[in-house]
């Protein structure tokens, strides 16, 4: 009964963040273009939980946010997974130490290295010819991901400090 | 021989990620993406609703209520600027344009409301989600307009119950236009980072200035002739350039919209 309870609730805390991301941070031109909570929380749940449950997460997430997106279903998920999988080997191999300081440095990597691979997934899908946008290296607004990168890393404050504390009765924490 | 666990998991995330991309081109992952739609898309209108009531009770102080009657009057504004383009539209048509106005509301061209439930996930797009879809004629191309007649964006993706419109200031967006002067300047109408509107390839010779009214010419699939994309901000004339080419001051705030017209085509 626990674990049906803990799997209906995490998969209703995907869809809050669906929502939250979609709808609600929408409405705040900044806030849209800068904040991709969804990442933020994969990131942090991938390295709590372990690499398995955090791929399948973001396998859910990415295709739940395709669907919404203006590509094809494919760019926004092999994003997450790959952010995922980079992360949590930087995570075992050089930044295991489980401090605030090791989570911060991996939230930025993982912001850094989601827009580098969605934007090279976007070009990918485009030259397989399964969408007909895609992005030009001049529309990338640099200010905007510092921003970014300045948010993420306060959302990655909160959730270590408040989060955890709630999260901890509902999933199996390995790490942090 | 048996892989090792890790490995397999691997190699089965990247079959079922691959499977997945295959279905979608293959059009089998439809069903699952309208379901999926019919279940959020009406709990997101009504969030998105709500925050943009709560968005609107923000401002408190009397520089935002100044910044309300100003908004008041812009959109009185807006709506003078769309009476006078027709008016000057209704002046400047030969019979060869009047025959095929007259041709598109024979065949009963009509539009339908939406409300918008957000924005695409994909942070870097200029993309309105909005709650209509193929299931009430919505079609691909399909151009949304807002305020009675001001150009928004065009529909790129539809499922049954929702739809993806591209904004027209996304850098995707590209409207073919003409600018009312006594030549009606033809143009093409470009996004600017999302942030704003180009008009570009206006011919050297042709008169465009400030304060003009740029609209759709009607040369592209799907979109009317007529509908108001924004005033002419500043023109500018590159010296041994074929084409001039001028910034678009938008009339409406596309941040603030909530309610939006598709315009459906006649069955054919």
């Amino acid at each position: 009964m626990k674990y049906f309870f803990s799997k209906f609730f995490q998969f209703f805390i995907i869809l809050c963040l669906v929502v939250i991301q979609l709808s609600f941070l929408s409405v705040f031109p900044l806030l849209h273009t800068s904040v991709n909570i969804i990442l933020v929380a994969i990131i942090y749940y991938t390295l709590v939980v372990g690499i398995y449950n955090g791929l399948i997460a973001g396998f859910i997430f990415g295709f739940i946010l395709d669907i919404f997106s203006a590509y094809t279903i494919g760019p926004i998920t092999l994003s997450f997974l790959i952010t995922l999988s980079i992360t949590y080997f930087l995570f075992r191999h050089f930044l295991s130490n489980n401090s605030l300081y090791s989570l911060l440095l991996l939230i930025t990597s993982g912001t850094l290295i989601y827009s580098a691979t969605f934007y090279m997934n976007s070009w990918l899908f485009y030259f397989l010819r399964f969408h007909s946008l895609t992005y030009e290296i001049s529309y990338l607004d640099w200010p905007l991901v510092a921003w970014q990168l300045v948010i993420h890393n306060i959302l990655g404050l909160i959730i270590y400090y408040v989060l955890r504390r709630m999260s901890r009765n509902l999933l199996n924490v390995n790490n942090f | 021989m048996r892989l090792p666990k890790n490995i397999r998991f691997f190699v089965i995330l990247a079959l079922v990620f691959g499977a997945m991309v295959f279905f979608e081109f293959l059009g089998l992952l439809t069903p699952i993406k309208n379901g999926f739609s019919y279940v959020v898309t009406p709990v997101q209108t009504h969030i998105y609703s709500i925050t943009l009531k709560i968005k609107s009770f923000l401002p408190s102080n009397q520089g935002e209520t100044l910044e309300y009657k100003n908004q008041e009057l812009q959109d009185r504004i807006n709506q003078l600027v769309i009476e006078n383009s027709e008016l000057k539209n209704q002046l400047n048509l030969s019979k060869e344009i009047q025959d095929q106005l007259k041709f598109i509301q024979g065949n009963g061209l009509s539009s339908i409301s939406a409300k918008v439930f957000g924005k695409s996930s994909d942070t870097r797009s200029q993309v309105l989600l909005v709650n209509k879809g193929t299931s009430d004629g919505v079609i691909l191309g399909a151009p949304v307009i807002a305020s009675g007649g001001i150009f928004v964006g065009q529909i790129i993706e539809s499922n049954a119950f929702s739809s993806q419109a591209l904004l027209a200031t996304d850098n995707h967006s590209q409207v073919s236009s003409a600018i009312q002067n006594e030549t009606n300047s033809p143009g093409l109408t470009l996004g600017q980072h999302g942030l704003s509107l180009k008009i570009e390839f206006i011919p050297q010779l042709e008169n465009a200035a400030h304060g003009q009214t740029v609209i759709t010419s009607g040369s592209q699939d799907h979109i009317p002739k007529g509908l108001v994309i924004g005033l002419i901000d500043e023109v500018s004339k590159p010296v041994g350039e074929l084409f001039q080419n001028a910034t678009i001051h938008t009339l409406i705030d596309y941040n603030k919209l909530e309610v939006v017209s598709i315009i459906l085509q006649p069955p054919q």
